[in-house]
């Protein structure tokens, strides 16, 4: 997969992270906060690898 | 007519006692311990006109039209652990080209799962077994190669199951039951190839070699596999279960003895004995349908089922807002619409039906086609959008102004592959 531009995003409330917008393989996605979700898996791989998430505006 | 009662009738020479014409038996019972072979007919429990007054118990199995019915399962109807087996359901799309990593279903449910061996296009194919009821099946066509192969490199489709879904294996336990996996294949690459079994939770897996026999020919395999006694599938919506197809592998997967019977799994174990590289030749193909993956050590015929049934069972991995033969992206006239009457509070929510297992990534498309926009029908624009999703729906919120009244405009797709 290849991974850019991913950035939190506040859905529901002004305080909590919703999901993580992303591009993954030059498809916009948003992905949930879930560790049972493949695409939030590769994500946590992607930060691993010393990546970083861009906070919710 | 005369009678002769006997205690015990024997065959003379062997253990065949032959009957020429028929055998009437208006006891209560006959008890034969070894095969009954019958011409015509066998009546049973009739004794006047037809209504029934005795069972025929069969403790082996059933062999019907030379079709062997299972003694274990007790399933008529739901048998196939696997879904969309017949390659029916192809919601993303029917044709990729340039397929170089995973990530490709080329019909749902049905994983394309590659790494550095060549490209590749990945079609929902009209070519199927001649006479078998099938329509469509899932075909690879190598069209750039990788003839060396790098040590990890590796070609499979993949198809990945729910532990809850497959409590009838009984597997951890001393009744784990056998299964098999029967399933038609074509290549135009002879040889032996290569069906592993992978227990996700516990880390364990299970090898079978099978030969194409005949090049560009549909030929149907069965492979039965012993049940595993250890390690027990998870109760939940999460991977347990993989049934992997291999065309291809690096010096990684192989060189060990191959995992015949079950154990924790171990790379190089894998796909020992497999000869052929799929990936060496742009003349390269393989295609598989009519995969079923039932209990028990006889392969029953294919279960074939309503496209509507299919389709839900797929959309509890993946599911969209479009027509189910329309290809996301694709820009059309019809699309979910909502007219905003908050500036700021502008959500727009979708319930799933079905469910699906988790909650799930979700693309928004404009009515052009673009991802992760919103297309605003008053002005004609394009928005940005953010999207909250859970198993049972999604939020959606335009990321940028929208002006009360103003109407919007888009599909979605949403995944939650295992």
């Amino acid at each position: 997969m290849e991974i850019s531009n991913a950035k939190y995003t506040k859905v529901v409330d002004a305080e909590t992270n919703s999901s993580i917008r992303v591009t993954i393989d030059g498809i916009v996605m948003n992905v949930p906060l879930d560790v049972n979700n493949t695409h939030y898996q590769a994500i946590q791989e992607w930060v691993a690898e010393g990546n970083t998430i861009t906070p919710a505006s | 007519m005369s009678t002769v009662k006997v205690d015990n009738l024997q065959a003379r020479s062997d253990d065949v006692l032959t009957i020429p014409s028929s055998l009437n038996v208006t006891g209560y019972s006959a008890n034969v311990s070894g095969n009954v072979s019958v011409a015509r007919s066998l009546a049973v429990g009739y004794t006047d006109g037809r209504t029934p007054q005795a069972n025929l118990e069969v403790t082996g199995n059933v062999v019907m039209s030379s079709m062997s019915y299972p003694n274990a399962g007790g399933l008529w109807s739901g048998r196939n652990m696997a879904i969309n087996g017949a390659m029916q359901v192809a919601q993303r799309g029917t044709s990729f080209t340039s397929v170089t990593a995973s990530g490709t279903f080329g019909v749902d449910r049905f994983l394309y799962h590659l790494a550095n061996a060549g490209t590749w296009t990945v079609t929902q194919s009209t070519d199927v077994p001649t006479g078998q009821g099938f329509l469509k099946a899932l075909r690879v066509d190598c069209t750039a190669t990788q003839a060396s192969l790098a040590a990890g490199a590796y070609a499979r489709i993949d198809h990945r199951l729910l532990g809850q879904d497959l409590i009838r294996l009984k597997k951890g336990t001393a009744n784990a039951e056998k299964f098999t996996v029967s399933f038609w294949v074509k290549s135009n690459k002879t040889g032996t190839y290569v069906l592993e079994i992978d227990d996700d939770d516990n880390s364990r897996c299970i090898c079978q070699l099978y030969t194409v026999d005949t090049t560009n020919t549909w030929e149907k395999k069965v492979l039965t596999f012993d049940g595993d006694t250890s390690g027990a599938l998870g109760d939940d919506a999460n991977r347990s279960w993989t049934i992997e197809w291999w065309f291809a592998s690096g010096t990684d997967w192989k060189g060990g003895t191959l995992q015949t019977t079950w154990a924790s799994k171990v790379n190089n174990t894998r796909t020992t004995g497999m000869t052929n590289n799929l990936a060496d030749s742009t003349d390269n193909d393989f295609a598989i349908t009519g995969v079923q993956f039932e209990v028990g050590e006889y392969a029953t015929p294919f279960e074939f089922e309503p496209q509507a049934e299919t389709l839900r069972k797929c959309q509890r991995y993946y599911q969209k807002s479009y027509a189910e033969t329309t290809t996301p992206g694709t820009s059309v006239a019809s699309y979910l619409q909502a007219k905003v009457d908050d500036s700021t509070y502008n959500f727009i929510k979708v319930n799933f039906s079905p469910v699906m297992r988790a909650a799930p990534t979700v693309v928004t498309y404009s009515t052009t086609g673009a991802s992760g926009k919103l297309r605003n029908l008053s002005t004609g624009a394009d928005i940005d959008e953010t999207v909250a999703s859970y198993a049972e729906g999604i939020m959606v919120h335009n990321a940028s102004v929208v002006t009360s009244g103003q109407n919007i405009a888009f599909h979605y797709t949403a995944a939650a592959e295992i």
